[in-house]
C-alpha cells in the first residue's frame, strides 16, 4: 500500500479520535493479555529446561520412574556409577543423595535444611558456586556449601562452622550424632524455592551425618554427556542397565509439559483464543459502524473515480493501523502485566526461585504479530465486503432523499 | 484406613490359563484403579503378582476383586493414577522389612474422623502432647496444596480484572458509536423542549436495560458452556474433576460488576451530548 | 455539430422491487455533444437522476448502450469505468459530499492524487481552481467551517480537478437558497464558457431558463430533444 493510502486511512481514523483511541486501547489490552498467554504457554518449559541445563548435566538416572518421596534408591550405586562412567557417551557422573537435616549455629537455634550429598570427585557440581570455595574431592574436615538463604538466615559465611543432625530416611529419625561442618562456600542450587535453606556436602560426610553407609544406595545419578549427545547416552545407559530409569533433560521437560505444566498450557490456549476473538469483534464492530456512517461519502468517492479496490484497501488499512498501533502498545503493557502475574504465581510453594512462568523468546513476538495481523485482516473482511458491494447510484440517491 | 503408595506390578496370570478356583480363593483380594485396569489390560477376577521391591523380590499373588475410581487430585492433573488398594494386613505383609522386628506393626499414617470437625486443632494439639514424636495435622488447616489453589484463585482474579478492563473499553467504544448515531435525535428532543435531566434519565434507563440484558445473557452463556468445558477437560485428562462451576454467588458477582460498568459506560459516552447545547448538537 | 461526449442509445433502467420492477428510464436515446450546456428537468421521480448516473458511468442500464467518447462502457470493468470517471467526468452532488476531515484544498487535491499527479502540480492546480471559484482565502478551512454555497463551490472545484470533458451536476442548488443557487448556476455558465460540457439535473425552472438546451423528462422518457 502506498503512503497515500496509509495517510488517507489515518485521516479517516483521526476524524473520530474518541473511537480510534478506544479501538487502539481495546486492542492494546487484549493484545497484552494475548502476549502474556503466549509467554505463559512456553514460559515454564523454557525456564525449566534452562534450570535443568544450568549445572551442565543432561541426563538423570533413577531407580524407578516415581515421585521423589516414593522412589527407591539406586542399589549398588558405586558399581552402577562406574559402569555408566565407562560408557563412551558419558563425560561425567555425579551421585546424589537427598535428605533433610537440622542445622544449629553459634546461637544454638535449630533450622531445618534441605541436605544433599554429592560425589565431589567430578568437575561439575549440582550447584553453582557464588562465593568462597567448593567442596574438596577427598579428606579434610567435613565441609559444606550453603545457599544464600541459609547463609543469611543463620549468619553463616565461608569459614564459619555449623552443626548438622541428619534426617535422611524419610521421616525416620537417626541415632547418628550431629556433625560439625565448616562452611567453605555459598552456592546457588538451581531448584531452590525462595525460602529454601539448602546445604550440600560430600557423599561421605552426608552418610556420616545421616548414619548411613558411605558406599550405600544413592537417590540419583546426574550425568553429563559428550559425543553423540544426551539421547545416545540414554540409549546406552538403558541398554547397560535396563533396571534403571534414565531420562534426558528433553524427556523430563516433555513429561512435565504433559503433566505438571498442563494447566498453564490449557489456560494459555483458552485465553489466547478468547482475546483474539475479542480483538476481532472489537475491530469488526468499529470498522463496520464507521463504514455504515460513511456510505454516502464512499459512494461519492466512487462517483469521483475512486476504484472499488481503492476504497476496499482503505478499510483494510484502517484495520491494520488500529490493530498495529494497539499491538505495539500491547508489548510494554504485556511485559508489565507479566511481571504482576509472575509475582502472583511465584507465591506457589516449592517453585524454584529461578523458574519463570513467563519467559520471553523472540519467536513469541513473531507469533504475537502474526496473530494480530491475521485478526486485523479477518476483522476487516466484513466491512471490506460492505464497501466492495456498495451500489453507488442507489446510495447517492438514498442519501439525497433522506 | 487409606492405603498409600504405588506398588510394582509384575505379571498377570489369569489371561494365559485360568486360575484354579482354589488358587483364587487363597489369593487375597485387592481393588485396582480404573486407570490401572485399563493400562495393564486387566480384568476383575485376574490374579496378579505384586512386589514392593523394584527387582521383584518377595512377590505375592492377589486377586482383583473390583475396580474403583480414585478421588481426583487436581494437583496431579494429567498423571494417570495407577493404584491398588489392599487390606492393611496384606499391605504390611507385602512391604514390611523382614529385618525390622516392628515393621509388621508400623504404618505411615492414621486418618481419624472426629465426631465434630471443629475439634481438629484441639485434638491435634492434645494427641501430639500425649504421643511425642508423631506428627499430627488438622486436615482443615491450610497446607501447601491449599496455598497452591489460593494462588491460582488470585491468578484467575487477575486475569478477570484484565478481561473486565478490556471489555469496558469495548463497551465504551460501542456506546460512543451508539450515542453518535443518536446525536440528531437528541438535538431534536432538546430543541422541542426536553430538559437535560429527562434525557439523562433516558440514557440511564437504556444503559441499565442493555447492561442487565447483557449481563444475564453472559451468565446464561457461561452456564451453557459450563457443561461443554467440563466434559472436554474430563475427557482430555481422564478425570472426574469439575473444572468450571457457575454458582449463584459467581453469577451474582458477574452481574454486580457488569451492570454498573454498563451504566457507567452509557453515561460516560453520553456525557458530551448532555453537556452541549441544543443548537450546538443540531449544527452540522 | 461536434462529436458527442456521451450518448445513450435505447437505454432502459429498471429496479427489481418486491411488488414488481420499477422502470425509472424507458427506452431513452439522447446524445450530448461536446461544449453543450444541458439542463435535464422533470417532476420528482421522472428518472432524471437515474439518467444522470448512467451518463456518468455510476450506474449501468438494464438494456441499451451507454457510450462515452464513442466507447460502450457496458463492456468495461469496474476499474476501467472508475478510470473514466476519474479523468473524463466530474460530478457535483446536491449534498456536496465533501470529506469532513480534509480541508477545502485537500478535498480538491484528492482526485488529482488518485490520478497520480505530482504533488507540486496538484498544489498549483488546486489553488488555481479555488481561486477560479472565489475561495482561495478559504483553502485551509474544513467543510464544517464553510457555508452551503461555499461548500458547493469547493465541490465544483473538486469536480474540475482532473480537467474533465464532462461535468455532471445532480440538483446542485437543491440545498441552497435562491440567491446562492443563482451564484452556483453562474459558475456553471462560466465553466461551460471555458469549454467544459455541462449537464445539470434540476427541477428548478429558473435554472432551466438559463440553459441553451433543456431536456424534459416524464415517466422515464424524454419528451423532447434526443440529440443536441
Amino acid at each position: 500500500m502506498t503512503a497515500r493510502v496509509w495517510a488517507f486511512a489515518l485521516r479517516s481514523l483521526v476524524r473520530q479520535p474518541g473511537r480510534a483511541i478506544l479501538g487502539i486501547l481495546g486492542v492494546a489490552a487484549v493484545g497484552a493479555l494475548l502476549f502474556d498467554m503466549l509467554l505463559l504457554s512456553r514460559g515454564l518449559l523454557v525456564s525449566f529446561r534452562a534450570l535443568l541445563d544450568s549445572a551442565g548435566f543432561d541426563v538423570r538416572v533413577m531407580a524407578a520412574d516415581a515421585p521423589v518421596l516414593a522412589r527407591p534408591r539406586i542399589a549398588d550405586a558405586e558399581a552402577a556409577a562406574a559402569a555408566i562412567r565407562a560408557l563412551p557417551d558419558v563425560d561425567e557422573l555425579v551421585s546424589l543423595r537427598l535428605g533433610n537435616a537440622t542445622a544449629t549455629g553459634a546461637d544454638g537455634r535449630p533450622q531445618d535444611v534441605f541436605f544433599l550429598g554429592a560425589d565431589a570427585q567430578s568437575r561439575r557440581r549440582p550447584w553453582i558456586l557464588l562465593e568462597g570455595q567448593d567442596l574438596g574431592a577427598v579428606g579434610g574436615e567435613p565441609s559444606l556449601v550453603i545457599n544464600r538463604q541459609l547463609a543469611k538466615g543463620m549468619g553463616l559465611r565461608p569459614g564459619t562452622e555449623v552443626t548438622l543432625r541428619g534426617d535422611c530416611t524419610r521421616g525416620v529419625p537417626t541415632a547418628a550424632p550431629p556433625v560439625r561442618f565448616r562452611v567453605v562456600g555459598v552456592a546457588a542450587f538451581p531448584f531452590d524455592d525462595p525460602k529454601a535453606m539448602t546445604a550440600g556436602a560430600r557423599l561421605a560426610d552426608f552418610a556420616r551425618t545421616c548414619g548411613l553407609d558411605e558406599h550405600g544406595d544413592v537417590d540419583l545419578f546426574l550425568v553429563a554427556t559428550r559425543g553423540a549427545g544426551a539421547a545416545a547416552a540414554v540409549r546406552s545407559i538403558r541398554a547397560l542397565r535396563s533396571d534403571l530409569h534414565a531420562f534426558s533433560n528433553e524427556e523430563i521437560v516433555a513429561r512435565f509439559q504433559q503433566v505438571g505444566f498442563s494447566y498453564f498450557r490449557q489456560i494459555s490456549t483458552v485465553l489466547s483464543s478468547i482475546t483474539l476473538f475479542f480483538g476481532f469483534l472489537l475491530i469488526t464492530v468499529l470498522l463496520t459502524v464507521s463504514v455504515n456512517q460513511r456510505f454516502a461519502e464512499i459512494a461519492a468517492l466512487r462517483a469521483l473515480g475512486f476504484a472499488r479496490r481503492r476504497v476496499v484497501v482503505d478499510v483494510l488499512a484502517q484495520a491494520v493501523l488500529l490493530v498495529g498501533t494497539g499491538g505495539v502498545l500491547s508489548l510494554p503493557l504485556g511485559l508489565l502485566l507479566a511481571r504482576w502475574l509472575e509475582s502472583i504465581l511465584h507465591a506457589m510453594p516449592e517453585i524454584p526461585e529461578n523458574m519463570h512462568f513467563f519467559a520471553f523468546e523472540p519467536r513469541t513476538l513473531v507469533v504475537h504479530a502474526t496473530l494480530l495481523a491475521a485478526t486485523a485482516v479477518l476483522a476487516a473482511l466484513y466491512p471490506m465486503r460492505l464497501v466492495s458491494r456498495l451500489p453507488i447510484a442507489a446510495t447517492l440517491r438514498s442519501e439525497t432523499v433522506t | 484406613m487409606s492405603l498409600l503408595g504405588i506398588l510394582y506390578l509384575f505379571s498377570t496370570a489369569a489371561a494365559a490359563s485360568p486360575s484354579p478356583v482354589a488358587e483364587e480363593r487363597r489369593a487375597p483380594a485387592i481393588l485396582v484403579s480404573r486407570q490401572l485396569l485399563a493400562s495393564e489390560h486387566l480384568a476383575v477376577g485376574d490374579v496378579v503378582t505384586l512386589s514392593a521391591d523394584p527387582k521383584g523380590a518377595r512377590p505375592r499373588e492377589f486377586r482383583i476383586a473390583g475396580v474403583y475410581e480414585p478421588v481426583p487430585d487436581p494437583a496431579r492433573l494429567g498423571a494417570a493414577p495407577l493404584e491398588a488398594r489392599l487390606h492393611l494386613p496384606d499391605l504390611m505383609d507385602l512391604t514390611a522389612d523382614p529385618a525390622d522386628p516392628i515393621a509388621s506393626d508400623s504404618v505411615r499414617s492414621i486418618n481419624v474422623k472426629l465426631t465434630s470437625a471443629n475439634d481438629g486443632e484441639a485434638f491435634a494439639r492434645e494427641l501430639a502432647a500425649r504421643v511425642p514424636g508423631i506428627l499430627v495435622r488438622d486436615m482443615a488447616a491450610p497446607d501447601d496444596s491449599d496455598v497452591t489453589f489460593v494462588v491460582l484463585d488470585r491468578f484467575h482474579l487477575a486475569i478477570s480484572l484484565v478481561t473486565v478492563i478490556a471489555s469496558s473499553i469495548f463497551l465504551l467504544a460501542l456506546m460512543v458509536m451508539l450515542v453518535d448515531e443518536r446525536r440528531d435525535t437528541v438535538a431534536i428532543l432538546r430543541l422541542i423542549g426536553l430538559r437535560r435531566r429527562r434525557i439523562f434519565i433516558q440514557v440511564l434507563a437504556e444503559g441499565l436495560v442493555i447492561a442487565l440484558a447483557g449481563a444475564l445473557f453472559g451468565v446464561a452463556l457461561a452456564v451453557g458452556l459450563e457443561g461443554g468445558f467440563n466434559r472436554f477437560f474430563q475427557w482430555r485428562y481422564d478425570t472426574a474433576l469439575v473444572f468450571v462451576r457457575v454458582t449463584p454467588a459467581i453469577a451474582a458477582r458477574a452481574v454486580s460488576v457488569a451492570v454498573p460498568l454498563g451504566i457507567a459506560a452509557s453515561v460516560a459516552a453520553s456525557w458530551s451530548l448532555l453537556r452541549r447545547g441544543a443548537m450546538a448538537l443540531a449544527r452540522r | 455539430m461536434s462529436a458527442p461526449v456521451v450518448e445513450a442509445r435505447g437505454v432502459t433502467r429498471s429496479f427489481p422491487m418486491p411488488a414488481g420492477p420499477v422502470v425509472a428510464v424507458r427506452d431513452l436515446t439522447v446524445s450530448i455533444a461536446a461544449g453543450e450546456l444541458v439542463a435535464i428537468c422533470g417532476p420528482s421521480g421522472c428518472g432524471k437522476s437515474t439518467l444522470l448516473h448512467m451518463l456518468g458511468c455510476v450506474d449501468a442500464p438494464s438494456q441499451g448502450q451507454m457510450l462515452v467518447d464513442g466507447v460502450d462502457v457496458s463492456t468495461l470493468g469496474d476499474a476501467e469505468r472508475s478510470a473514466i470517471r476519474l479523468s473524463k467526468i466530474g460530478f457535483v452532488f446536491q449534498r456536496f459530499f465533501l470529506l469532513p476531515m480534509l480541508t477545502a484544498a485537500e478535498n480538491v487535491e484528492l482526485p488529482q492524487a488518485e490520478a497520480g499527479a505530482p504533488r507540486a502540480d496538484r498544489r498549483k492546480r488546486t489553488m488555481e481552481l479555488l481561486d477560479y471559484v472565489g475561495l482561495a482565502h478559504r483553502a485551509h478551512h474544513r467543510p464544517s467551517q464553510l457555508s452551503g454555497g461555499e461548500a458547493q463551490r469547493v465541490a465544483i472545484a473538486r469536480a474540475l480537478a482532473n480537467r474533465p470533458r464532462l461535468l455532471l451536476a445532480d440538483e446542485p442548488t437543491g440545498e441552497l437558497d435562491q440567491a446562492t443557487g443563482q451564484q452556483i448556476v453562474g459558475l456553471f455558465e462560466r465553466v461551460h464558457a471555458d469549454g467544459t460540457t455541462v449537464v445539470v439535473v434540476t427541477h428548478d425552472p429558473a435554472i432551466a431558463a438559463r440553459s441553451p438546451r433543456v431536456l424534459l423528462m416524464r415517466d422515464g422518457r424524454l419528451e423532447n430533444g434526443a440529440a443536441g
